[in-house]
């Protein structure tokens, strides 16, 4: 058993964490992309995809229930392999957590604060994340339930004002992308956010009723890919052919809203789900991080860690990508290939390799 | 055990200082935007060449703040000063042009709550889009501003004083939203242009505005609709014309038409109060068949021969009358925005929108020939009218008989 996190979380929080978490950078712009007004089938194409790597990782996290990840890579692979597999694993959730923090940089250097050195608000975000993380799972799921009712509030509220401006004939002609290219987009969409979510694994051991984990895991992907789906729709409704154009179509279409006059400039609502989203995936990839860093390090506590995480994940998001582009073209073009082999290649292998050795062996105690 | 409770304390104290320290930080620092410092630009407009030396020309009308918000304090002197301060300045690009204006205003400008955006006819000639690129990568600037061209150039657009608001491009903003009084002129918001430019058949289109001198003084009016090809201006409808468009759109809200009987004299006029269009594009034989169905109701306004209309039960069929001719008029509209637009060869109603929606698969082949297939449209016109009310009156005012 992990030490170094004595937490619970129930079965409604995981499902709150997991959909809030797949929103995350996606509140600001759509899964898939670049198929223009077909792009709300990608992602329910992608959510299934997704909930199909989920069914994978779970099956994984089923068979050895209490154990995270490197809890798991350590019994099946053996101490040195194992903590490589882990190590491996860990530097990707680092790498998304900086990935998101590059997306929110970028977006609130462009809207909020155009002359304001990036530095200072990607170090005083991240210090919130750090912080959230540190103090452990219980507070990120209690803190994730009150911020998720927030967000969805907030999230109709913007879809209603723009209800009027929604021409649902911009989503006509229905499925005229070939399917290829459909399927590719919908490919995007699966391994960003929904795959993502295999960051879990971290924290599925903490959940106080296991037999629950696979429908809190799946629902929570349904919810977020529906919400999702909705916003795409809006956009797609209220922007037609130019959704395609906006680096964050949502953000565009909220700028829109006009409301008799009254209600107009309230773009800084999509700013605040956005952000709310993306600290509470940014701050589960951190937790994720820290807490298997500690497992593999066997230390004794994973805030130690607070400090060296802040800085290094700061520096990776703010020097990772020279410019927007390519953090951009990153997530379109790299991501869906780059990303295979931890939401589904450590996973499936892991979980083949458990089979074949049949573990977890009955009666067999850990080595301490 | 109180040692320890307070060792913990300490550290809990201090970060809650460093994100206080933060909130301070954070609030914009290096964004702050004192009102002071800022000047809010009410209206702006680029033009093109128009010395000659090839340079993109930015004017910015911007709202002197203590003109405004000092109404009657200072007796009447308050109202001598005009309450803008219109700048100019030119560059190679439009974004050089527009920063230029930095040399000659005290303050930073401000665009967030810019009105409207000018295009002068010389740019719309050559091609908006360069400016426009600029517009819709810059944050400040809202996609609901509205694009006009201007007949002249947009510079002697913003320069007019202003008229009823006390800032000029308020006014112009006014201007445009109460289009919708006679739907003869059609807003157009650098959103619904981005979605022209972007659209690969739709033909853009903008309000026209133009200076006209009323007596002495110089004041604006709308001139019916610019039409492009790509961002190039190309030609453009008149008033009856753009409502011809506007009822295609069915965009057309409010409006008076006027009824001539066959002679062709006025003898009656009609408000529109509530307007349905229904569109569909059939493809008969390889032909492209355009539908549309226009419902209308009104109230009659005027009546000009009044003569006959005493008697009880001719009103009615008076009315009925009326409402053909009426039917006739807007028909008549519809197709003079058509001749128009196939004499330009531009798509500004989005029938090629339309068909792409409706027959995706036919599209493909129709694309790429859009500009051959356009002009060869074949248009059904219905248009249904219902007069329902006739004012305070229903009688005219003459004499009734005995």
């Amino acid at each position: 058993m992990p030490v170094q996190e004595q937490g619970k979380i129930s079965a409604s929080q995981l499902l709150l964490m997991v959909a809030s978490f797949t929103m995350g950078s996606s509140t600001l712009f759509p899964p898939g992309g670049g198929i223009g007004q077909d792009n709300w089938i990608a992602i329910l194409l992608g959510l299934a995809e997704g909930i199909f790597f989920a069914l994978i990782y779970l099956a994984l996290a089923n068979r050895f229930p209490g154990k995270t990840l490197v809890d798991i890579a350590d019994l099946v692979w053996g101490p040195y392999l194992g903590k490589l597999v882990s190590a491996i694993f860990l530097l990707y959730l680092f790498h998304l957590g900086s990935l998101a923090l590059t997306v929110m940089m970028n977006f609130v250097k462009f809207t909020f604060l155009p002359v304001t050195p990036v530095s200072v608000f990607v170090l005083f975000g991240v210090l919130v994340c750090v912080a959230a993380a540190s103090a452990g799972v219980e507070v990120l799921a209690r803190s994730v339930t009150i911020l998720v009712i927030f967000v969805t509030v907030i999230f109709f509220l913007i879809d209603g004002m723009l209800l009027p401006q929604i021409k649902l004939e911009n989503l006509q002609p229905v499925l005229e992308t070939p399917l290829l290219k459909l399927l590719a987009a919908g490919h995007r969409a699966a391994t960003f956010p929904f795959g993502d979510s295999v960051a879990f694994l971290m924290l599925i051991p903490f959940l106080n009723a296991p037999r629950k984990t696979r429908s809190s895991v799946t629902n929570g992907l349904i919810f977020a890919g529906l919400m999702l789906t909705i916003a795409n729709v809006r956009n797609i409704g209220v922007l037609g052919a130019t959704a395609e154009y906006f680096l964050y179509p949502s953000y565009s279409a909220t700028r829109l809203i006009n409301v008799g006059e009254v209600f107009t400039r309230i773009e800084i609502l999509i700013g605040i789900i956005f952000l709310t989203t993306n600290f509470i995936k940014i701050t589960i990839l951190i937790y994720g991080f820290m807490l298997g860093t500690a497992q593999l390090c066997k230390l004794k506590s994973f805030r130690t860690l607070t400090i060296p995480v802040w800085i290094l994940i700061s520096l990776l998001a703010i020097h990772n990508y020279a410019n927007v582009v390519e953090s951009q073209e990153f997530v379109r073009m790299v991501y869906p290939f780059y990303s295979l082999p931890f939401q589904v290649g450590i996973p499936l292998i892991t979980w083949i390799a458990a089979l074949i050795r049949k573990q977890p062996r009955e009666g067999v105690p850990r080595k301490p | 055990m109180m040692n320890k409770k307070k060792n913990r304390n300490v550290p809990q104290l201090i970060f809650s200082l460093v994100l206080v320290f933060g909130l301070f930080c954070c609030s914009g620092c290096w964004d702050r935007k004192e009102i002071k410092t800022q000047g809010i630009v009410a209206g702006m407009g680029v033009d093109w060449n128009t010395d000659g030396s090839g340079k993109y020309l930015h004017t910015f009308q911007v709202i002197k703040p203590g003109e405004v918000t000092h109404p009657k304090s200072k007796g009447n002197g308050g109202g001598d000063e005009p309450p803008v301060w219109v700048g100019t300045s030119e560059g190679k690009t439009p974004y050089e042009s527009g920063r230029n204006i930095a040399f000659q205003s005290s303050r930073r400008l401000f665009f967030a709550h810019n009105q409207t955006l000018i295009f002068g006819k010389q740019l719309a000639q050559k091609g908006v889009r360069p400016p426009l690129d600029l517009e819709l990568r810059f944050s400040q600037i809202h996609s609901l501003e509205l694009i006009m061209i201007a007949k002249g150039t947009a510079k002697e657009v913003l320069e007019v004083p202003g008229g009823l608001a006390k800032i000029p491009a308020f006014d112009i903003s006014g201007m445009v939203g109460d289009a919708k009084y006679t739907s003869e002129a059609i807003p157009v918001t650098l959103e619904d242009f981005f979605g022209y430019l972007v659209s690969k058949t739709r033909a853009p289109v903008a309000p026209q505005i133009e200076v006209f001198t009323a007596g002495k003084e110089k004041r604006l009016r709308l001139a019916g609709t610019a039409v492009f090809r790509k961002d190039r201006w190309i030609g453009e409808l008149d008033k009856t014309e753009t409502r011809g468009l506007l009822w295609v759109l069915g965009q057309v809200k409010r409006g008076v038409i006027n009824i001539p009987d066959q002679r062709g004299i006025e003898v009656a006029a009609a408000e529109i109060v509530t307007t349905e269009r229904k569109l569909r594009p059939e493809i008969r034989h390889g032909k492209v068949v355009i539908r549309i169905q226009i419902n209308t109701e009104g109230n009659l306004q005027d009546i000009l021969s009044p003569q006959g209309l005493t008697d009880p039960g001719k009103m009615n069929d008076k009315l009925h009358e009326l409402e053909k001719l009426e039917a006739a008029v807007i028909r008549q509209e519809i197709l003079a925005a058509w001749r128009k637009a196939r004499r330009l060869n531009a798509d500004v109603f989005g029938f090629g929108e339309a068909l792409h929606r409706r027959h995706p698969r036919q599209w493909k082949s129709m694309e790429p020939e859009w500009d051959r297939l356009f002009p060869r449209i074949g248009l059904k016109v219905e248009v249904n009218t219902a007069l329902r009310r006739v004012g305070e009156i229903m009688t005219p005012a003459i004499p009734l008989p005995k």
